[in-house]
């Protein structure tokens, strides 16, 4: 496929470039030596994502009281701490430990420290989500036919977190993403435009080519969310009102 | 499709060597994020796999959740986004593109502009491969570097531009207009 943003000069500079690359030993060998890691195919003999039923509901109930049972036990510990988010980690991770229907959890050495998932395909376990995440942002509009796929919310250390949400209709894809900035203040949101709308800064982009555009803004507790539709179907106004429409 | 591992990896891992290859260079060379974006694709592609309607279309449908990987990725490491938008090269775009191509008409000029390109600023030089080799759109990098298109653009200027005069430096002779 052609790219349309390519002119006459594109094309030509192209084809040539491709072709000199194409005939150098030097660079052709450089790119074919680039060690390919092995890909860890252990994934798919994980169990599929069962479907949710009456047990699995029951479980994840039973996982939010253990969250609040120990959390509220815990309250003195919190207050008095002069580390209450590592003490809360610290918890989390003990609860991840305990738990393994719908949340999972993994350590790792990066900033994040460790992440406990939530993972759903349907819209019933949203009350459940919201227990996982306190301040989840739910979308309270959703254009018509598009059907959620996926939920996967991932809550590391020091309070971030990423959420998104995936929503389907035939095969064309509505994707939200949320996440805490990592580093307030350095965050740069590059759009195509910025707008004010009801009082909220929104930015907006779009892509012809790739066939995506998609809206983002930043919420008062620094929050980023981000709206795409994948396919270019719905209007920019109907992005502004699955955002107007996300609700804590 | 239905979750199916003889499908997926007759029609999806089967690609994951092109997937690494692009991530490697979406993510200007970084060896350690494009094996981690490359095996999480294929994580989401396994999850996502009944979201693939049409077989044939298979290898694009996985490289548009590639992108989506590693747009996530830059967004959530998103650091100092240098605006490096200057006009002044980029009114000369045009012209640089156009000086460029003149360097490539020239036989002997293929295996130097190759070595300087090679050598570039990994910045300027993944935007002239994505661009050029790859046949990603300047919006499309900008998006999923997480960048202004105009940081995008004087990129690619400043990137076209100092291969030039690379070149010339190194003996290539003077581009004359």
């Amino acid at each position: 496929m052609r790219n349309n943003e390519f002119n006459s000069t594109d094309l030509e500079i192209k084809d040539r470039l491709s072709k000199i690359y194409d005939q150098s030993s030097e660079y052709t060998d450089h790119t074919d030596e680039l060690p390919i890691p092995d890909l860890d195919l252990s994934f798919l003999d994980k169990p599929a994502k069962k479907d949710s039923t009456p047990w699995r509901r029951a479980a994840n109930i039973a996982a939010v009281f253990l969250v609040l049972l120990i959390t509220s036990s815990a309250i003195a510990i919190w207050i008095s701490s002069d580390a209450p988010s590592a003490v809360r980690d610290s918890m989390e991770k003990m609860l991840a430990e305990l738990r393994n229907d719908g949340i999972g959890s993994s350590s790792s050495n990066d900033d994040y420290d460790y992440t406990i998932t939530y993972e759903t395909d349907t819209i019933e376990d949203i009350p459940y989500a919201r227990e996982f995440l306190k301040g989840l942002y739910v979308p309270e509009y959703i254009p018509e036919n598009y059907e959620l796929v996926s939920l996967v919310i991932e809550k590391h250390a020091y309070n971030n977190f990423t959420v998104e949400y995936n929503f389907i209709r035939d095969d064309q894809l509505l994707n939200i993403l949320i996440f805490t900035i990592k580093d307030t203040g350095t965050m740069i949101i590059d759009n195509d435009e910025t707008f004010e709308y009801e009082g909220r800064q929104f930015g907006y982009s779009s892509n012809s080519v790739a066939e995506y555009h998609d809206l983002n803004f930043i919420d008062s507790d620094n929050i980023f969310i981000d709206i795409t539709d994948n396919n270019y179907v719905l209007s920019r106004e109907e992005l502004i009102k699955v955002a107007l429409f996300l609700s804590k | 499709m239905a979750r199916d591992k003889k499908f997926f990896i007759d029609n999806i891992a089967v690609h994951h060597e092109a997937v690494y290859r692009f991530l490697y260079t979406l993510t200007q060379y970084d060896k350690m994020a494009a094996e981690d974006l490359a095996q999480e694709t294929m994580i989401r592609a396994w999850e996502k796999i009944n979201s693939l309607k049409d077989p044939a279309s298979a290898k694009s449908w996985l490289f548009s959740i590639a992108k989506n990987s590693a747009k996530m990725h830059f967004r959530k490491n998103s650091k100092m986004d240098v605006h490096t938008y200057d006009p002044a090269v980029l009114n000369h775009l045009e012209d640089l593109k156009e000086d460029f191509l003149d360097i490539l008409e020239k036989e002997e000029a293929g295996a130097l502009l190759l070595n300087l390109l090679e050598n570039l600023d990994p910045k300027y030089k993944s935007v002239i491969k994505l661009y050029y080799l790859e046949e990603i759109s300047l919006k499309q990098i900008a998006d999923i570097m997480h960048l202004n298109y105009n940081t995008v653009r004087t990129h690619l200027a400043r990137g076209l531009k100092l291969l030039k005069s690379g070149y010339e430096a190194r003996g290539g002779g003077k581009i004359e207009k």
